[in-house]
């Protein structure tokens, strides 16, 4: 009864913040505290999203979406976790190239996608360029960091074990780095999404990102409300995805902690 | 080290003069620093070569990637006519607004509700919802609030940088060891002073990565929306070239952009190292 309660506790708890958001979003506009045509209440809002639903307009853009970012996340972590481990382990390697690595990453990702457009076109291409370049970049310097900083003692005592230079990297360097490496990709999954969103507005025509942006020009305001909500709804889905991800990763970790 | 000059001393078995023994070790200790420092000019001056040399051999379409000479020229011709300062001043002054505005609103809230945890505890799902969702989706919101003007561009950035620093001022609040605080209540300290000496330097290191995490967001975010809607500022400025094909000023503006990046960032490495010195001192003894 009492773990019921705490339970319902809990739930109220995660519940309420945003359910007071969606209270206000549905009275502000009715009772005409603010323009309606700005913010349409939260039911009409709703209404838009199951009409794009139910006319597949919705899928289609998520689809196109969906594609770019996956293939562009997916190329920089096949790109940058083997390249950062490289030069996690080589130190003198990184810090030669690390200059170069902090210019590039310290460059706002949106100022090159100009450059983008000139070398791939206005086509897909350039779009999972401009991804693929934003992402590697936090993933490539947290896995550096991560493989970096080992523990020296850990290495040491695996190697006093007379263990083989590949068993010492899949059983030692790898999991004592995979944390700082989930870190990276959290912040690249976060960065793509703004990328993402950012290179269909400037030249797309098909995205949740030119949804959104097409919508406010032609005044569909539930339209675009719908869109954003479809993208907030997609950003929080990666980023639990990656957390669960993270957590199956570690639990040596955290049953160790316990022990 | 001292220890390490005498026992080399000693093991020289006294044919040189320790004061010879520390201008020696001092001479290495130069001669490595300005190596490393060389080091990291070459990589950079190597790019640099590269770029110079693929377009002149046509190995690259010189359209697409002019020499990097040119690029240099360009960029000090828009230097001279003033062009590049009033778009770097208007887009400076953008980020700067919204990120100081997300700050001041970001940590002051983030210690409030890091210390109070039923609070945060019912906040933390909604939080988590704004920190998820793409910043650029509401940038189409903000421009029917307020408008194509200034005022939406530094909103849209003090929607962007606020979270990352909210978050991390809220867990490094969290997260000070509650020794601390006690040690410092059983002192009798007031509640001012308990923030200020105890809670603010203990949160220190990770209000400062949220606030990196922050400037970086904000530069990212003032270029999109420059590039989305507007008619100054560097981000518009090197769309406007790219869609004229005037390709090496549109590098000249990327550069610009690149410096602008690592100056915020330096500036903020250097932030770093100066509030947490007390804690590498404690540390190093």
């Amino acid at each position: 009864m009492n773990s019921l309660l705490a339970v319902t506790r809990q739930s109220f708890k995660s519940v309420a913040a945003i359910g007071t958001v969606l209270v206000l979003w549905q009275l502000l506009p009715v009772a005409g505290f603010i323009d309606a045509r700005s913010l349409p209440p939260f039911s009409d809002v709703v209404k838009g999203l199951v009409k794009i639903i139910v006319s597949g307009e919705l899928l289609g853009h998520f689809a196109a979406s969906f594609h770019r970012s996956l293939l562009g996340f997916v190329l920089a972590v096949g790109f940058a976790i083997p390249l950062g481990i490289f030069m996690g382990w080589f130190k003198r390697f990184e810090s030669i190239v690390d200059p170069l690595i902090q210019l590039c990453r310290n460059t706002a990702t949106l100022a090159l996608y100009p450059v983008f457009i000139l070398i791939f076109g206005l086509g897909e291409l350039s779009k999972i360029g401009i991804i693929f370049w934003g992402s590697v970049w936090p993933i490539l310097i947290n896995t550096i960091d991560g493989v970096k900083t080992v523990d020296p003692l850990l290495i040491k005592s695996a190697r006093s074990m007379a263990v083989s230079r590949l068993a010492l990297f899949r059983k030692v360097i790898l999991p004592a780095a995979v944390p700082a490496i989930i870190t990276g990709l959290r912040i690249s999954a976060t960065r793509s999404i703004i990328i993402l969103v950012a290179a269909e507005m400037l030249g797309a025509s098909a995205g949740l990102g030119f949804l959104i942006f097409d919508a406010r020009h032609k005044y569909q305001v539930e339209k675009m409300y719908a869109g954003i909500i479809v993208l907030v709804i997609l950003g929080m889905t990666i980023n639990y995805l990656i957390v669960k991800m993270e957590n199956h990763l570690t639990r040596w970790k955290a049953k160790g902690d316990e022990a | 080290m001292y220890e390490n000059l005498v026992s080399s001393f000693r093991r020289a078995g006294h044919t040189v003069k320790l004061t010879e023994f520390i201008y020696e070790e001092r001479r290495r200790r130069l001669l490595q620093r300005v190596w490393a420092r060389l080091e990291k000019v070459l990589a950079i001056a190597c790019v640099l070569a590269v770029w110079e040399i693929i377009p002149r051999l046509d190995l690259v379409d010189s359209f697409l990637l002019p020499p990097f000479s040119e690029v240099v020229k360009s960029l000090a011709g828009l230097v001279a006519t003033g062009e590049l300062f009033k778009h770097f001043s208007v887009s400076l002054q953008r980020s700067l607004i919204g990120f100081l505005l997300g700050m001041g609103i970001a940590i002051p809230l983030g210690i409030f509700m890091g210390r109070f945890a039923p609070i945060e505890e019912v906040m933390d799902p909604l939080l988590q919802a704004c920190r998820n969702s793409s910043v650029l989706a509401l940038y189409p919101v903000f421009l029917l609030f307020f408008g194509l003007g200034e005022v939406s561009k530094t909103a849209i950035i003090v929607w962007g940088t606020i979270w990352p620093s909210l978050l991390n001022t809220i867990s490094g609040v969290k997260n000070i060891d509650a020794q601390l605080i006690k040690a410092a209540r059983s002192m009798g300290i007031s509640s001012a002073a308990l923030l200020y000496k105890v809670i603010l330097p203990a949160a220190l290191p990770s209000i400062l990565t949220g606030i990196r995490l922050s400037a970086a967001t904000s530069i990212l975010v003032l270029v999109a929306a420059e590039m989305i809607g507007a008619n100054s500022g560097l981000g518009f400025m090197i769309f406007y070239f790219e869609e004229r094909y005037a390709v090496p000023e549109m590098y000249a503006g990327i550069i610009t952009m690149s410096l602008l990046g690592l100056l915020v960032n330096y500036l903020l490495v250097a932030l770093n190292k100066r509030v947490t010195g007390w804690k590498e001192k404690a540390e190093g003894n």
